[in-house]
């Protein structure tokens, strides 16, 4: 008879996440015995982190056709999710901190359960794939008796809070936020209030306006650590987001005190939960719920919550004692003399060490190529952590590593050791460090491979480093393997996201390029795409437009700046020849996509579990309406108002087309025909007749089909772009009624 | 003595050299025509140093050309449905690995561009749980592990040493005298 995990580990797991996994675990043998559905066993395993990966369907295409993959016929884990697939377990990892012991039961957990290899992503957690649901109880067990819980890793809760991996030692920082987002992560874990929300809530931490670390512009709920007269708050922003239509969070309040920081986040859970879309959930995030409300009413009803929520001690008792997370250096601090630099050593030390406030102290970076780290790399790791800086280590979104506290004078030893465990390369936070979301690898929605070419892009780019000019050397290059972002593409210098394009009888891997984007500023600015490019084509645009950059630039313009001058017209102008496709006998490599040799296509896509969940053709359409919508109120911005309004109503006619497509799949790509279309099956059937407001919306289609004004300025403009906002929210309410009456 | 998960590596002087996309086609190849298993997926890890390079996810097995310690070769890991006694798990795992060794030996897709040398070879009990590394495991599987061997070898003598560091799983790497293809092995156990 073998052992079992739970009876070896014992009283070394808490009664509470014990509890927590035995329920799972019934859960499992419910969903066994068939007793539970899997709607909710689905919900169930994701709120434990444990996703659905590529091909768990059960199905593959090989290159040529799709193949079944033959599994034990019946037993299922989630609507069309076969028990036995391989999924990915989720493994929360709050504002990125991790000891030296946890890395070494990760590291065994890889080897036990997974493929040997330890994935970052870009919200500090850590990934493993391929995995059996029969091994996760085992799996969460041994990380719960190291202290780590995958609760509420997926499905529709509070995320992981991630915090600036800098925290504590950075120069700029107002404060340490790391005892926050710990207060407020373990405030929120499996609390009540957070238990029926419509879709997932994300929250960062940063200590400072400035830098990129904590990205708390794109979050659902952000806080900025501010000092006003010695007293310590946060500027706080809600409602940010990337995915398909990006939203900049809004500023909820220049100073929110700590002693408020529970309680609001509390109430802004419990207003979301209760107001926050649940049927649509490609509408159910914050950012929605902020945009329909607007910021004002949103903070109002924000505060009427918090005055009827019973107090809670918890809300300011870990105020008692901020230094549960304090750290301490391992070594005396000393300064790097007179020691032997080895080979290698200056290049990597110039971009991946970073000085820390504490004199005598940097932080290095371990730069991991895609975010992989093996299993013995992690178990390096632990070693090197224990010898040079105790449990003083932090996963970034980035895909790094950085281990804190390391002595000046320990460096050149820190640099041999890495590079022994073959983690000493050079170009943390460059160009060369490139990021990227799992894509057609392991994700289920993934269109094109995102790792593929971001590996691609990595060895071209390294192999150049030497000779990269000072003023790209730190772009960041970010890539998605589709319009959800996880790869976060908006907030890059150059962002790219996977889509797909036909070509006669062939699907071709292509990327949209987004320029524009500020990672710096807690993201700043959402780039916006310019146009796609074959997938085969990637790497050129990089050459090409960082080229154009060098050349063009004036004095110490920065890229961004650039782009704004030269017009993104003028940047697509200059990659127009390599969007060409060549005929598939001329040159079949464009239609194979980076790290992968079979024939492209996007047949593997299955139901997402997470970033986008169920993406029928009319949701995609529909996110393009939105996006060309937030690209209208871009030009409005640069006070580019005829494009604004092009664009707005471009926005308002693809959202119609989206809806004509449900009952006239092959509706060409022509506005009259589009127009007499929708007019004939949404309005004359009064299909998308508001209840209250009639024909209204469909009529601002017709009118600005109709007649386009003379001349453009700022009120036409942003009227235009207000009513193709109403016309889209219409169309997805009109979309939502289809789809009651179907069911 | 039970255990799991059973790795069975076999090195290789020849094919380290390959670039990763020639592992990733064959092994695509693989997975519609399946030997017993039910073939799901190929992660490409060419990136991670001294690591996985390329391996082919099945439901049973995973199926890799690995590059751990810097030593080249192909793996096979046992994953699931492990019943048998010690014995007749390590050979079923040794015997289903070399069979997927033999296979890419053979793989036309490859023409000669590997060479397996089976004198050397690795056995890993992937089940720290039912199986450490420590001397008690070493004394519980030393006769089914030396017996299994002799046949593996044709009695020929074959030498075994243990990873020491605790923190690894229990780890046996296998020096024989001689040279050995994968399907001499095969022929070695089946004779
Ligand atoms: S949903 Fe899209 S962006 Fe997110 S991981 Fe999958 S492929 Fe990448």
């Amino acid at each position: 008879m073998s052992k079992t995990w739970k009876e070896e580990l014992g009283d070394r797991i808490t009664n509470e996440l014990g509890e927590e996994i035995d329920i799972y675990e019934t859960q499992m043998e419910l969903k066994r015995q068939d007793k539970i559905t899997n709607e909710i066993f689905g919900e169930t395993r994701l709120r434990r982190g444990v996703y659905g990966q590529r091909y768990d369907n059960g199905q593959r295409f090989d290159g040529v056709r799709t193949q079944e993959l033959a599994y034990q016929e019946g037993l299922t884990k989630g609507v069309n999710t076969v028990w036995d697939a391989p999924g990915m377990q989720r493994i929360k990892i709050p504002f990125g901190g991790v000891t030296a012991n946890q890395l070494e039961v990760l590291a065994d957990l890889a080897e036990e359960y997974s493929d040997n290899i330890l994935h970052i992503t870009t919200r500090q957690d850590i990934q493993l794939h391929y995995v059996h649901i029969e091994d996760t109880p085992a799996l969460m067990r041994r990380l719960a008796a190291s202290g780590i819980t995958t609760r509420e890793a997926c499905g529709n809760s509070i995320r992981n809070v991630t915090a600036c991996p800098l925290s504590g030692v950075c120069q700029t920082e107002s404060f340490d936020v790391t005892p926050y987002a710990h207060a407020l992560t373990q405030f929120l874990l499996g609390h009540p209030d957070c238990q029926d929300f419509g879709r997932k809530f994300k929250i960062a931490f940063s200590g400072c306006h400035h830098e990129a670390c904590g990205l708390v512009a794109m979050h659902d709920f952000g806080c900025v650590a501010v000092l006003r007269d010695g007293k310590r708050g946060f500027e706080t922003y809600v409602g940010g987001g990337l995915g398909a239509v990006p939203h900049q969070a809004k500023l909820y309040d220049e100073f929110l005190a700590e002693e408020d920081l529970l309680p609001t986040a509390q109430a802004i859970a419990r207003v979301f939960a209760r107001l926050g879309e649940k049927n649509n959930r490609a509408r159910a995030r914050v950012k929605f719920l902020v945009a329909k409300l607007g910021i004002e009413e949103f903070k109002r009803l924000i505060e009427e919550e918090r005055k009827i929520m019973p107090e809670d001690p918890a809300w300011t008792a870990y105020l008692d004692d901020l230094t549960v997370t304090n750290e301490e250096p391992l070594v005396d601090a000393s300064a790097l003399n007179g020691q032997a630099r080895p080979e290698g050593y200056g290049e990597w030390a110039d971009t991946n060490v970073y000085k820390q406030r504490q004199d005598g102290y940097c932080v290095v970076t371990v730069a991991l190529p895609l975010g992989d780290a093996t299993s013995d790399q992690f178990r390096a790791l632990a070693d090197i952590a224990r010898a040079h800086v105790k449990d003083t280590i932090r996963t970034t979104v980035e895909q790094n590593i950085v281990l804190r506290w390391v002595s000046e004078s320990d460096l050149p030893e820190v640099y041999t050791a890495l590079a022994e465990a073959g983690l000493g390369d050079p170009g943390a936070g460059t160009i060369v460090d490139v990021t990227a979301c799992p894509g057609t690898d392991t994700c289920k929605l993934g269109i094109a491979s995102s790792r593929g070419l971001a590996a691609e892009l990595r060895t071209r780019l390294a192999a150049q480093s030497h000779e990269l000019d000072a003023a790209i050397k730190h772009f960041r290059i970010k890539i998605s393997g589709c319009f959800n972002s996880c790869g976060q593409h908006h907030v890059s210098d150059l962002g790219f996201y996977g889509i797909s394009r036909k070509v006669g009888e062939y699907q071709v891997p292509h990327f949209q390029v987004i320029l524009g984007g500020q990672w710096t500023e807690n993201a700043g600015a959402y780039g916006l795409a310019i146009g796609a490019v074959p997938s085969k084509r990637i790497p050129d645009v990089v050459t090409r437009v960082t080229e154009a950059y060098l050349e063009q630039r004036q004095g110490d313009e920065s890229f961004q700046a650039y782009v704004g001058r030269v017009g993104k017209a003028k940047v697509k102008e200059m990659l127009d020849d390599l969007t060409a496709v060549p005929a598939h006998d001329e040159d079949a490599s464009y239609y194979t996509d980076w790290g992968d040799t079979r024939e492209f296509t996007t047949g593997d896509m299955g139901k997402g579990e997470c970033a986008g969940e169920i993406v029928p053709l009319i949701e995609v359409e529909m996110q393009g309406s939105e996006r060309e919508a937030f690209e209208a109120q871009i030009h409005l911005d640069a006070g580019e108002y005829e494009e604004a309004y092009r664009k707005a109503f471009d926005a308002m006619l693809h959202a119609a087309k989206a809806l004509v497509k449900t009952q006239y799949l092959d509706i060409p790509e022509d506005a009259d025909q589009i127009v007499a279309e929708f007019r004939t099956r949404f309005f004359d059937t009064q299909l998308f007749w508001d209840n209250f407001a009639g024909g209204k919306f469909a009529n601002y289609l017709f009118r600005h089909y109709e007649e386009k004004p003379n001349s453009h300025d700022r009120d036409t403009a942003h009227q235009i772009i207000e009513e193709a906002q109403l016309f889209i929210e219409n169309a997805h309410a009109c979309y939502g009624r289809m789809n009651v009456v179907n069911a | 003595m039970e255990t799991k998960s059973i790795s069975f590596k076999i090195y290789m002087d020849k094919g380290q050299e390959l670039d990763p996309e020639v592992w990733f086609r064959v092994f695509n190849t693989w997975i519609p025509q399946p030997d017993d298993d039910i073939l799901v997926d190929v992660a490409d890890y060419s990136h991670v140093k001294n690591g996985p390079v390329t391996i082919l996810v099945g439901h049973k097995a995973n199926y890799a050309l690995d590059n751990t310690d810097g030593r080249f070769g192909f793996q096979y890991t046992r994953k699931r449905d492990l019943q048998g006694s010690f014995a007749d798990d390590l050979e079923s795992t040794i015997r289903e690995g070399l069979k997927a060794a033999a296979r890419l030996d053979t793989d036309p897709a490859l023409d000669g561009g590997v060479h397996f040398t089976g004198e050397r070879t690795q056995v890993v009990l992937n089940d720290r749980l039912n199986t450490p590394n420590t001397d008690d495991t070493e004394e519980n599987i030393k006769a089914d592990v030396d017996a299994f061997l002799s046949r593996l070898y044709a009695g020929g003598s074959a030498k075994t040493q243990r990873k020491q560091d605790a923190r690894q799983r229990f780890t046996l790497d296998i020096e024989a005298e001689g040279t050995f293809s994968p399907s001499q092995l095969l022929e070695n156990i089946d004779s």
